[in-house]
């Protein structure tokens, strides 16, 4: 039985179980509901990222649950430079490959919707944005205002700079 | 408005998680809440290896951050006092620490180690779920036999951990010693027991076959065993072993030469679990490798390495990579007994196979020159199918590769490749070939060949043009691989591919299991720089940050590829200390890894995730010891100890370097006032002439004669291209631009047409069923587990 998704602008998706069961809220929707479940709306997601997440959802449904943990087991001590320290795949990788604006969408979807996988190659996606930039850089991409006090950020400098210490 | 997704601490958290260190820092000076963010990330994982006293005082602040941390104490008069002083003033400020990786000066004295051993467990012994005690080698004497373990040590320590699952030492316990840490641990699910060596000679205290045994009967939970270089167990210890315990799925018994092949197949057939094994360099023969081929289990191997032994065939190769359809890493290479026959027959059927090194294939068997030509496009017809391959071993194959002609749409079928290595190699590198590998192949970043067998000014260009491409040159050594893995980090400064980067170490030691093992090594890096990081640490004296010194030698590194090609020479390498190519051709292992530390999640336990293994120490082990503080001496040494297994397989290769010495002097007389225009016009007139020669052939029919053609052609170009090494030196600009021409007409090339035709007919099928099946072939392998 299909599952009928609506988006902010009343555009309404049909999905199966199995793909919207990747989104672990909406899974637990559809448990609680039934066989009989009505239209889940889903105002905080506009059509265009739904669909996004919607194809995202549709490609990974026969994943097993726990891929995203063989992440996990790399995770560890960070390079210095020029290193995320995770792959993915080429489809995600294409797929991932959006502006920046609908990728903050999706990420906030992924989590709002709770898709592990599909919220960690959203960040994955922004850390590789991030990657070999300066703060300036950063704040200036993402839009993000400073908010140190003076000489603050020279201080946060200071404290980390054990990390870089050759 | 919806709150900024860059504003929440939990996507934050994920996102830090991916940077690395510089970017990070970066981060942390965005803004107040990045920063918030960054600094339980930053500290999760902390390698203290300098002598830095403010450690100390930054630890008071963000201790309670601190998951995981590898900490060398320093043995002379600190200003923070001995040893145990030291730890203390670090662990009780580290309530969440899980993961302790200990570096005790070696000579540290009993007394002292008890009393850090004490404070280990007064502080944080009910927490650590793996520990981690590696000796920090003594500099000053550097052949004083290692302290081992005893059993009042153990008795003071191990009773205390009780959440421990994962136990790494340094050196391993004697029998009796060990009887008291099985006792005390029963819930021990990972032991990882490396062994020095040298240390083995007259010791009185090691571990045998009675503490084998212990491990199988009182570890009823152990699922990961490793025990290195030991030369005291016995295959009557295994088999007390293997009554007992029969779940393993990771092993490493490499370099353990008392294990007969009888003991080796037994451990196969009761241990059906297993998943990754490594018995590189011992005596395992083809029974134990068809034991791991039934089809029982086939589909559960996917890591096997068993390189240098000498014991397993051909036969016992091709039983593995026609049923393992799950290998992900495959090393059958320095196996004296295997000839090339292996890529006969039946097709590979290990398709998912990541790494594959394969140099050193025999040649004993494989009889005269006309069948290796046969040989070669099989080999190549299987390497063609092996699309998912990251990096490809080729070091000292018995045939001329001549890549270009035979093994191109092989090679460039694999699209995910990283790193090549084909040293050793009997033909030299043409310079269509050279380019091609370049230019061509867009996912290749390490390229390793032998320093003569190319053009220097070729390698110079071919930097200018790919910068993405590490050409490393490796100078031509008959005893080219010590058996030891090298340690390496991943500190690649050319490496700037997002494709994310193998994070962790690829070693033999226990952490094998979480470098080569753990890690989805879809990413595996490419760097230069982490091997380079072992070599620094070990020719420095100071054990410093091996980040650090990762950096370092990441930047030398640079500076030899720009400076010149011609750096690798030996004498140089073990005088500098930094011999980029050197490692690269002595570690095992060597693909990749991390400066520091490659992580571990033993079990499910909440935040086990972040803990960082530090044993960078292992594989750097037998050289701080004291082996020899140069590379090319550490060479020697791996090489003494192996002399017996590798001669045979050096020889294929001196026979090669003269084969090849020959072929570059004849023709340089001939043309060596050709310039590059009358090589490029010369490949016109082949063009023509192989042209004409096809149309004659009405039909690609006939394959014999159609490989003798392409022989004879590719003869004639190997004197061609040749004479092309020696054509004059040109202008850089000049030569780039006559380089691509020169390329772009040979890639028309009419063998390679036909090779191609020849090729098409080979693969035919395969290679239609190949495209656009790999999804398929996932679920399928998926859903056969």
């Amino acid at each position: 039985m299909p599952i009928i998704l609506q988006a902010y602008d009343d555009k309404e998706f049909k999905v199966d179980k199995q793909t919207a069961e990747r989104s672990l809220v909406l899974k637990s929707m559809i448990e609680r509901a039934g066989d009989s479940i009505a239209p889940i709306p889903l105002p905080k997601l506009s059509s265009l990222v739904l669909e996004k997440v919607i194809m995202f959802c549709k490609h990974h449904k026969a994943d097993q649950v726990d891929k995203s943990k063989d992440y996990e087991d790399i995770l560890g001590p960070r390079k210095m430079r020029n290193g995320l320290i995770r792959d993915m795949d080429e489809w995600d990788k294409e797929f991932i490959k959006v502006d920046k604006d609908l990728l903050m969408d999706i990420v906030m979807a992924a989590n709002f919707l709770d898709i592990k996988n599909l919220l960690d190659i959203g960040c994955l996606a922004i850390a590789y944005m991030l990657t070999g930039k300066t703060p300036e850089e950063i704040r200036a991409t993402f839009g993000i205002p400073k908010d140190f006090a003076p000489g603050e950020e020279e201080r946060i400098e200071q404290e980390h700079a054990w990390a870089l210490r050759p | 408005m919806p709150p900024h997704p860059l504003f929440i601490p939990e996507i934050l958290n994920l996102i830090f998680e991916s940077l690395d260190t510089t970017s990070l820092i970066a981060a942390a000076t965005v803004c107040r809440v990045w920063n918030a963010s960054v600094l339980p990330v930053l500290w999760r994982n902390v390698v203290h290896l300098d002598r830095d006293s403010t450690f100390y005082d930054r630890v008071r602040t963000h201790g309670h951050y601190i998951h995981g941390l590898d900490i060398s104490l320093a043995k002379e008069q600190h200003v923070w006092g001995s040893c145990a002083r030291q730890l203390t003033l670090v662990l009780q400020e580290t309530p969440r620490l899980k993961s302790l990786t200990l570096r005790l000066p070696e000579d540290c004295q009993p007394a002292a180690r008890q009393e850090v051993y004490q404070i280990i467990r007064d502080y944080v012994a009910g927490n650590l779920t793996t520990l981690c005690l590696a000796p920090t080698p003594c500099k000053q004497i550097p052949h004083q036999p290692l302290s081992r373990m005893s059993v009042e040590d153990a008795t003071i320590l191990f009773p205390a951990l009780t959440q421990l699952t994962t136990l790494e030492m340094g050196s391993s316990p004697p029998d009796e010693a060990l009887a008291v840490i099985v006792d005390s641990l029963p819930g021990l699910t990972a032991v990882f027991l490396k062994e020095q060596l040298s240390t083995n000679t007259g010791d009185e205290e090691y571990l045998g076959d009675q503490g084998l045994g212990l491990l199988g009967q009182k570890l009823f939970q152990l699922q990961k065993l490793s025990i290195n270089s030991n030369q005291h167990i016995t295959s009557d210890g295994l088999l007390v072993f293997l009554n007992h315990c029969q779940i393993l799925t990771h092993l490493d018994l490499s370099s353990c030469y008392l294990l007969d092949s009888m003991g080796l197949e037994r451990l196969m057939e009761s241990s059906s679990l297993l998943t990754h094994v490594v018995l590189a360099d011992t005596l395992v023969g083809d029974g134990a490798l068809l034991t791991l081929a039934q089809t029982t289990r086939a589909a559960r191997l996917r890591s096997l390495w068993i390189g240098q032994c000498t014991e397993v065939t051909t036969l016992g190769v091709q039983g593995i990579v026609k049923a393992c359809v799950n290998l992900e890493e495959f090393d059958f290479s320095d196996c004296s007994r295997v000839s090339m026959a292996v890529f006969d027959g039946p097709q590979w059927e290990c398709l998912r196979i990541k790494v594959l090194k394969m140099g050193g294939i025999s040649q004993q068997d494989a009889g005269a020159l006309p069948i290796l030509k046969q040989d070669r496009v099989h080999m190549y017809q299987q390497l063609g199918r092996l699309d998912r391959l990251v990096s490809l071993d080729m070091a000292a194959m018995p045939v001329d590769l001549r890549l270009f002609d035979f093994g191109r749409f092989a090679i460039q079928n694999m699209t995910r490749l990283k790193r090549l290595v084909m040293t050793n190699r009997r033909d030299n590198i043409a310079d269509k070939e050279a380019i091609w590998l370049a230019t061509q192949l867009p996912s290749l970043r390490t390229l390793l060949v032998d320093t003569d067998s190319i053009r220097a000014q070729l390698v110079q260009d071919l930097r200018d043009i790919n910068c993405n491409l590490n050409i490393q040159l490796q100078t031509v050594q008959t005893l080219d691989r010590a058996h030891w893995p090298q340690d390496d980090s991943s500190d690649m400064d050319e490496d700037d591919d997002n494709d994310g980067s193998y994070h962790g170490d690829t070693t033999f030691g226990g952490h094998s299991f979480y470098g080569t093992w753990g890690v989805d090594s879809d990413d595996l890096d490419d760097s230069d720089g982490q091997i380079v990081d072992s070599d620094t640490s070990v020719s420095d004296d100071n054990i410093s940050n091996s980040e650090s010194s990762a950096e370092d030698g990441a930047i030398e590194v640079g500076e030899n590829s720009e400076d010149g090609i011609n750096e690798s020479d030996s004498d140089n390498e073990g005088e500098d200390g930094e011999p980029a190519t050197m490692a690269f051709c002595s570690g095992y292992y060597n693909l990749s890894g991390s400066g520091s530390l490659p992580s571990v999640s033993m079990d499910e336990g909440e935040g086990d995730e972040d803990i960082p293994r530090t044993l960078a120490y292992y594989s750097n082990y037998r050289d701080q010891a004291g082996y020899s503080s140069t590379e090319s001496g550490m060479e020697e040494v791996g090489d003494d100890d192996t002399d017996d297994d590798t001669t045979i397989s050096a020889n294929p290769f001196e026979s090669g370097l003269s084969e090849s010495e020959e072929d570059e002097s004849e023709p340089e007389t001939q043309s060596e006032s050709d310039s590059l225009d009358s090589s490029s016009q010369e490949s016109d007139n082949e063009i023509g002439q192989s042209s004409l020669e096809e149309e004659g052939d009405s039909e690609p029919g006939n394959e014999d004669s159609m490989e003798s053609d392409i022989d004879e052609h590719s003869k004639d170009d190997s004197v061609q291209s040749d004479s092309e090494d020696h054509s004059a030196i040109i202008d850089v600009e000049d030569d780039d631009d006559g380089l691509d021409q020169g390329y772009d007409n040979e890639s028309d090339y009419t063998y390679g047409d036909v090779v191609e035709d020849s090729f098409a007919e080979y693969f035919d099928e395969e290679y239609e069923d190949y495209g656009g099946y790999e999804f398929d072939d996932d679920d399928a392998c998926y859903a056969s587990f």
